[in-house]
């Protein structure tokens, strides 16, 4: 057997190779120098680009959001899910904040909670959707694309406000929520 | 739906995780895994591997990111401002360094970069074609030369 060209070793390193050929590289590889010599330039690249890459890693994962029950809607095929950021305000009034996304057309909501007091979410996604029920009535709001809705949930008031705004972060619709 | 919601806890941080080493920032790295997720739900199925369907549909939306240089430009030097003012000195070495690994990363294809990120995450061959649109007797080739590449670009800046 000739050598075979780099991309087969290479291929040959992922195990990305049928048997035969697999088997007939692995013999000529003991036997030959010049392959053994590529194969290591091949592995320490290769080490280099993951090592390097798994650098550019998150320190921290955010936890994975949970992924709430969806309501199913009239009318929503044509439209595009819209997914809310998250914002945490730092304003001294809102202890604890709750992360709200909404998937508003789609009507998916996923939560996220950044501290471990957190209000009822059943009850804050009820006010959610009737927040986007009346959003979604206005036959303008319909070409806005990209909404994001905000939640800051207040621990001492039991309360949440909760801010749909556009995607300037012109503030379409608000509302503060007491929950029970 | 159990399949949905096993695979939504199992991938949803190897997504971001994804995301994130191309994007470099946090929050629209889980914005997008968001999003992807959500249109898997409506779509689950039709779809035969979720894992390669969510790769491509968030490898698509960080492209589409990418190539709009200026707001990846945008992105960087506002991840830095942040990471400046609130890090120690220390870390602003190693940011430094972090800056120049994403640049060297950046400056190639977004081809080769989604093929390297994919590898990285140890997908087959089969897997990185369906996800990239390339031929799956290509991929060796394609991987292996941005292999190459990167890791001359990367010697190069770090010598
Ligand atoms: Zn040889």
């Amino acid at each position: 057997m000739k050598c075979p060209n780099k991309t087969t070793l290479f291929n040959y390193l992922q195990k990305e190779l049928d048997q035969k050929t697999k088997k007939d590289i692995s013999l000529h590889v003991k036997e030959c120098a010049g392959c053994q010599k590529t194969i290591d330039t091949l592995v320490n690249n290769s080490l280099l680009v993951k090592n390097s890459l798994k650098r550019l890693e998150p320190v921290d994962i955010p936890p994975t959001p949970f992924f709430f029950k969806p309501s199913p809607r009239k009318n929503q095929t044509t439209l595009r899910p819209i997914i809310a950021r998250i914002h945490l305000k730092p304003a001294a009034a809102w202890l604890c904040a709750t992360a709200v996304c909404v998937a508003v057309l789609l009507g998916i909501t996923v939560f996220r909670n950044t501290k471990s007091v957190k209000p009822n979410l059943e009850e804050v996604s009820r006010h959610i959707a009737a927040m986007e029920q009346s959003y979604l009535a206005d036959p303008k709001q319909a070409f806005h694309q990209n909404v994001l809705c905000l939640s800051v949930y207040d621990d001492n008031k039991k309360q949440v406000k909760i801010t749909v705004t556009n995607s300037n972060e012109k503030t379409i619709t608000e509302n503060v929520i007491q929950l029970n | 739906m159990p399949e949905f919601e096993t695979t939504y806890r199992d991938l949803f941080p190897v997504i971001f995780k994804f995301l994130y080493r191309m994007l470099g920032q946090a929050q629209l790295a889980e914005d997008i895994t968001q999003e992807s997720f959500v249109i898997l739900y409506h779509q689950l199925g039709e779809i035969g591997n979720p894992r390669a369907w969510l790769y491509r549909v968030a490898s698509n939306k960080a492209k589409n990111i990418i190539k709009r240089n200026k707001t990846w430009h945008q992105i960087v030097s506002k991840n830095n401002e942040a990471t400046v003012s609130r890090d120690m000195e220390n870390d602003i070495l190693e940011n430094e360094k972090i800056r120049l690994l994403r640049k060297s990363i950046q400056s190639m294809t977004a081809r080769d970069q989604t093929l390297l990120q994919l590898y990285m995450d140890g997908l087959s061959y089969r897997e990185m074609a369906e996800v990239t649109g390339l031929r799956e007797s290509s991929i060796g080739k394609f991987l292996s030369r941005a292999i190459e590449k990167c890791s001359k670009k990367l010697k190069k800046e770090f010598s």
